[in-house]
């Protein structure tokens, strides 16, 4: 069993498991689910799992914040920097513009959901598409003769 | 550090040296002009006034680089690991000149079909996300930073779901059009962002570095580091001992 499973790379690597768990599940609800809303809380959960993969990539054992031994006059210690490990920033700060551009998305979107509500009276996508059917054959008995005899 | 006066010089001292920034900059700043303006005729007039003028910095940008060479541009003097780098070289320069051509031969033909689709309350809206997207596109191609790449992308994408939303006026369909688009663009956003970790993590230490003008390139470890010599110092002694940075060539811009 163990040669088969390698447990401690499992554990080494568990953080990616965890990130392809998460993002399976967030594209999932997004396919499955028909209500509009819950699409987007799923389209969270798979933005959510990409930033939990940035975080993790960028944590370095052992390390600490990323703040420089220095004091209000820019004097740096010099003793405190030697052997000082520090986590990487740079994915951190990447990731800090990709939620503030995911918060942007999810507003769009339930704002889109709003005027659906307001314009069909449903936010279920089997309901959604049936009437947009049901619109589709009414424009073809209107226009169909013209368009090439559709009807 | 304490003991030594950071005098901090310009490399960019005329307006011909902002001009990779002005090319996004300008129809940047137009989209919420348009909105604060509120005035449905200024409306057009300033989309169309911006777009020609992008026109224009596209035109001397490529006359700047037909020779083969490129014009760097650091956001604010970081350099690249640290900072944002704008990089426009022949091929960045004529994608841009065709973006902005198309934008300005398009506005004028546009303005009576906007009037005749649009409810007239939406147009400084319209035109205001119009500008957006035009801002997206243009910066999708002026950037040197993979992950500012997709900063210019949702830039786009948002505005264009918006403008594919207006559509309602006319067809209720166009609400669940761009729900549906929202959904598939932010999915295809998201694996793009995916992949730039990849990239990342293939290099791990290595904070942006741009070696030849290519996007992808951003990410690649040994590199050209290329830095402002004002921050020479800072940039050998510290960040690259931050993260860790071994770039190949290490190229100090000298100025006058």
């Amino acid at each position: 069993m163990s040669e088969l499973l390698d447990l401690e790379f499992l554990a080494g690597h568990a953080h990616y498991l965890l990130f392809i768990i998460l993002m399976m599940t967030g594209l999932f609800i997004v396919v499955d689910k028909t209500n509009l809303v819950k699409k987007i809380v799923g389209l969270n959960i798979f933005q959510v799992s990409v930033f939990m993969f940035y975080v993790s990539i960028g944590k370095v054992t052992g390390g600490t914040a990323p703040i420089f031994p220095m004091d209000s006059k820019f004097h740096v210690d010099k003793d405190a920097l030697e052997g000082i490990v520090y986590s990487n920033p740079l994915p951190h700060v990447l990731i800090l513009t990709a939620i503030v551009v995911g918060i942007a998305t999810t507003s769009l979107g339930l704002a889109l959901i709003v005027r659906i509500r307001e314009s069909f009276d449903t936010i279920d996508e089997e309901d959604l598409l049936s009437i947009e059917l049901e619109m589709t054959y009414e424009d073809n008995r209107k226009y169909g003769d013209s368009m090439g005899g559709l009807s | 550090m304490a003991d030594t006066a950071h005098v901090v010089e310009h490399t960019a001292r005329t307006l011909t040296d902002h001009l990779p920034v002005l090319q996004v900059l300008i129809p940047f700043m137009a989209a919420p002009t348009i909105v604060f303006l509120g005035s449905k005729r200024l409306a057009w007039g300033l989309a169309f006034l911006a777009t020609a003028a992008s026109f224009v910095v596209s035109i001397m940008l490529m006359l700047a680089v037909k020779e083969g060479n490129f014009v760097a541009y650091t956001m604010g003097g970081w350099a690249p690991p640290l900072g944002i780098e704008y990089r426009i070289d022949a091929a960045n320069a004529f994608v841009l000149l065709l973006i902005s051509s198309i934008g300005t031969v398009v506005l004028p033909f546009a303005y009576p079909s906007v009037k005749d689709e649009i409810r007239s309350r939406d147009h400084t809206l319209f035109y205001a996300c119009w500008m957006l997207c035009y801002t997206g596109l243009l910066g999708m191609v002026a950037t040197g930073d993979a992950f500012n790449v997709f900063v210019f992308l949702e830039i786009s994408s948002l505005s264009t779901y918006v403008l594919v939303a207006q559509g309602a006026a006319r067809d209720r369909r166009a609400l669940t059009a761009a729900y549906d688009y929202l959904i598939m663009g932010t999915i295809g956003a998201t694996f793009f962002v995916i992949g730039l970790g990849m990239l990342y993590m293939a290099d791990v230490p290595i904070a942006p570095v741009a070696a030849k003008g290519l996007h992808i390139c951003a990410l690649c470890g040994d590199g050209v580091l290329v830095c402002n010599s004002d921050q020479s110092g800072f940039v050998r002694r510290y960040a690259l001992r931050l993260f860790r940075l071994q770039p190949r060539f290490f190229i100090q811009l000298k100025h006058a």
